[in-house]
């Protein structure tokens, strides 16, 4: 079981806040190369992983026994700095418009919060990694693919980031259509 | 927040029941507050202390030992099946 990924991937994520996505922790649980991956970037280039509430809800829900959902928090807890509480959702309602309107096929209120946090992070250097590839918007620039060969399986990771530029001409667009409606 | 709970109830019915229960002006308002608000992208809140997070490192026998613990609780069909909530 291997994991491939571009070369140049540390070096272009040095320093960034990492929000890991439900499907990372999932495989990673299975996937001893992939563990290696990310502690690449944590360990070599300054990396810190974070994640949210939904995704530790999602990762331990189907836990059958107090037991399994401790080894399964310990996990997530041991691999990341921080769970971002994300006390910032009520402060961001143009964000809420935008993404009901483009991105309403999307039904996953997870993959909405992980996006909310690359929006309202932007001014840092943070990013995202999920399998979900066709789950955000093309505000959400994919900079990387990490793929990772798992029993009889290939799965792609996408790496997201935030585009202010492109948000700002999709949310101008987005408004004014909203405001004529 | 006053503005935020009318934007709310607002979109909800709007979207969900197709009913507007605002005037023209009063939409219009608020979609240009909301405007304004989307194009200020330098206003946007930093992550931690500063820019460069302190990430602590992490040993790889102390993860992988978690991640393998936490693997035998998760069934392998759940990898080959999509995620119910998109994951």
């Amino acid at each position: 079981m291997t994991t491939l990924y571009p070369p140049l991937i540390q070096q272009e994520l040095k320093d960034h806040h990492i929000f890991l996505d439900t499907n990372v922790f999932i495989y990673a649980s299975k996937n001893e190369s992939l563990v290696d991956f990310l502690l690449g970037p944590n360990n070599d280039a300054n990396c810190a992983f974070t994640t949210i509430p939904s995704v530790l809800f999602e990762f331990t829900r189907g836990s059958n026994t107090a037991p399994e959902y401790t080894k399964r928090v310990e996990f997530l807890t041991s691999l990341v700095e921080s769970i971002n509480p994300m006390s910032f959702l009520n402060n961001i309602a143009d964000f809420h418009i935008v993404m009901s309107k483009i991105n309403s096929k999307n039904k996953s209120y997870t993959d909405f919060l992980l996006a909310a946090c690359l929006y309202q992070y932007r001014q840092s250097q943070v990013a995202l990694i999920t399998t979900d590839l066709g789950a955000f918007p093309p505000f959400f620039p994919r900079s990387h693919i990490v793929t990772v060969e798992h029993m009889n399986e290939v799965v792609n990771f996408g790496v997201f980031k935030f585009s202010p530029d492109a948000y700002a001409q999709a949310a101008a667009k987005t408004l004014e259509e909203v405001a004529k409606d | 927040m006053r503005l935020f709970h009318l934007l709310l109830g607002y979109t909800h019915l709007y979207y969900l029941l197709g009913v507007t229960i605002m005037s023209s002006a009063e939409q219009e308002k608020i979609i240009r507050e909301l405007r304004k608000e989307a194009l200020k992208i330098g206003g946007a809140d930093k992550l931690g202390f500063a820019d460069k997070p302190k990430a602590t490192k992490l040993d790889k026998k102390t993860v992988w030992e978690k991640a393998r613990l936490a693997g035998e609780t998760i069934s392998d069909d759940t990898l080959s099946t999509p995620h119910p909530a998109g994951a």
